[in-house]
């Protein structure tokens, strides 16, 4: 009995003593947003309870492509709201996960808003048009659930950005979106030029003069870019602009006479 | 208490490295084990061939999607078998020395029990160690297998790239699949997942000093490896009741082992000051878990 009670105790006794170090684990797990929410009715109710179960052993990552999976099977069935919630408890398993929260939101604006719109089966054409915006509105929502756990990805910035551009045809918003994109080192190049285009298409002329004139002014060299997209769109913008010679990036060329016969 | 002082003095860690040794080499031999291991290692080889998980909208998110999959996929199947050969591994040590009365004979010999606890324990540690070596070279050669494939492709494009502006972008996507590829935070995945399936062998073998039935011991280290998993939820819960946290600080938190799941998503990257403080807690654990088994074995009537 006695050695029982030993037993307990030195099996308890890392429990308290390492208190500050688990503190310091849980605190750093935090702050690298380490985990997903916790498993709650609703999900479990939604992945079943074999997957549940797979969840408390440990295995999340598992679980969350085995419903990713799943939820596509629902796409092929045209199942779109069981799709819908198996990509919210996927993307509340692992928030961190860039991929989820992008192919979720392209399947909803794109391939379920389209199929809805087509959908002449069961509703009409304006029936239809009205259930795609509908989809694009979660596609929104869920970019921006996404955007608030992956702040310092440019990714869900500039997917977000192709949607108002795309589907919501406002290309100020989607300016505002690749402007925010375009800020992160890792943005590819033409991120940058989407910005500063769209500002074009939203009316903003000026600052889409300054932002074109920011990327020229870049070392040619050292800057990977499309240098001849740019050149064509600066040149575009200053004559619609009509800047005059002396202040032009590109002078007009002054036309030779045609030679005389 | 005397006969337990008694029992460090004159310790030998030779002692403890023939039965470990001779452990290890009685577990490899045995059927279980091996279909085990042959299992895990198929399991994780046919990782290469899935073809057609990636929903992705452009061949780059098609190929992290995949990646994804395979690291998921083989990481989950070492984790797996990795407890069933640890739980197994151990849970059978004390109960078939016992059955086929050898331990009389190992104790009778100047051994003490001290020495053959530790000596089963670190057979069973090592067991672990050389399947987690051989599964994760499994595992690092399928991904390999199917990563280079995409980084042909990748290449393949960059080559065929129109200007410098794409050609930079195809450079970019190339370099996000070889970071996916070879990713150096995998190890620290697995240095926590040996450390989990160490804590896990010497709570079974823990189990095993007060019982006489593998079964049970089997079945007791499956529930605390379940419970283990569970500990930190639990904790959040019932922060407020003394008897709950009483019981849970019976159980370590396996939750926090777990690491595979985070680097594979790679949003940040594992410092190692987070492994060696994890690896820390486990290791207080392990010491704790082994002290408590020598107390309850150094008083078992055999």
């Amino acid at each position: 009995m006695r050695s029982i009670l030993i037993a307990i105790l030195l099996l308890i006794a890392p429990s308290w003593g390492t208190l500050p170090l688990q503190q310091r684990i849980e605190h750093e797990r935090l702050r690298l947003k380490f985990g997903g929410a916790p498993v709650t009715r609703q999900m479990r109710d939604v992945m079943g309870q074999g997957l549940a179960i797979g969840l408390l052993a440990g295995f999340r990552g598992i679980v969350a492509d085995f419903l990713w999976i799943q939820s596509h099977s629902h796409w092929e069935r045209k199942e779109w709201l069981q799709q819908y919630n198996e990509m919210q408890v996927v993307t509340t398993l692992q928030p961190q996960s860039v991929l989820f929260w992008d192919v979720g939101a392209w399947h909803m604006a794109w391939n379920i808003g389209y199929a809805e719109r087509i959908d002449t089966n069961d509703y009409t054409l304006a029936q239809g048009m009205k259930r795609e915006m509908v989809w694009h509105e979660r596609a929104r929502q869920f970019l921006l659930r996404g955007i608030q756990n992956l702040p310092n990805r440019y990714d869900l910035y500039f997917k977000l950005g192709w949607l108002y551009d795309q589907k919501f045809k406002d290309p100020c918003l989607a300016a505002e979106q690749y402007g925010l994109a375009a800020q992160f080192a890792d943005a590819p190049a033409y991120v940058s030029r989407m910005h500063c285009r769209k500002l074009a298409e939203c009316g903003k002329l000026g600052d889409a003069y300054q932002c074109w004139k920011r990327i020229w002014f870049q070392d040619h060299k050292t800057v990977p870019q499309s240098w001849g997209i740019v050149e064509r769109e600066i040149r575009q913008i200053e004559n619609e602009m009509d800047i005059p010679d002396s202040q032009r990036i590109f002078p007009r060329q002054l036309l030779k006479p045609e030679p005389t016969r | 208490m005397t006969e337990m002082r008694k029992e460090w003095v004159g310790f030998s860690p030779r002692r403890i490295w023939t039965i470990a040794l001779n452990t290890l080499t009685e577990s490899v031999r045995q059927k279980v084990y091996l279909i085990l291991i042959l299992f895990a290692l198929v399991l994780i080889a046919s990782a290469s061939f899935f073809s057609q998980f990636g929903f992705g909208e452009t061949g780059e998110q098609e190929a992290l999607e995949q990646l994804k999959f395979i690291k998921d996929f083989c990481l989950g199947a070492i984790s797996v078998f990795g407890m069933l050969i640890a739980i197994v591994g151990t849970a059978q040590l004390i109960p078939n020395e016992l059955e086929s009365r050898t331990i009389y004979t190992i104790l009778a010999k100047p051994v003490r029990r001290f020495e053959f606890l530790l000596g089963k324990y670190l057979g069973s540690a090592l067991l672990v160690l050389v399947s987690l070596t051989m599964m994760s070279v499994m595992f690092g050669a399928a991904l390999k297998f199917k990563g280079d494939n995409y980084l042909r492709m990748a290449h393949e494009s960059v080559r065929q790239a129109q200007d410098a502006g794409s050609a930079e972008d195809l450079v970019r996507q190339a370099k996000r699949i070889h970071a996916a590829v070879y990713d150096a935070d995998l190890v620290k995945a697995l240095v926590l997942a040996y450390m989990k399936l160490a804590l896990l062998a010497a709570i079974t073998l823990l189990v095993s000093t007060f019982s006489t039935s593998m079964v049970f011991n089997v079945a007791m280290a499956l529930m605390i490896f379940f419970a283990g998993h569970l500990v930190g939820a639990a904790k959040e819960k019932w922060a407020e009741s003394a008897l709950a946290r009483f019981l849970l600080a019976l159980i370590p938190d396996l939750g926090v082992f777990n690491l595979a799941d985070d680097v594979i998503l790679g949003s940040t990257s594992v410092p190692w000051a987070y492994v060696g403080k994890v690896a820390a807690y486990g290791g207080v654990y392990l010491i704790a878990v082994l002290a408590a088994a020598h107390f309850i074995f150094a008083e078992r009537e055999m």
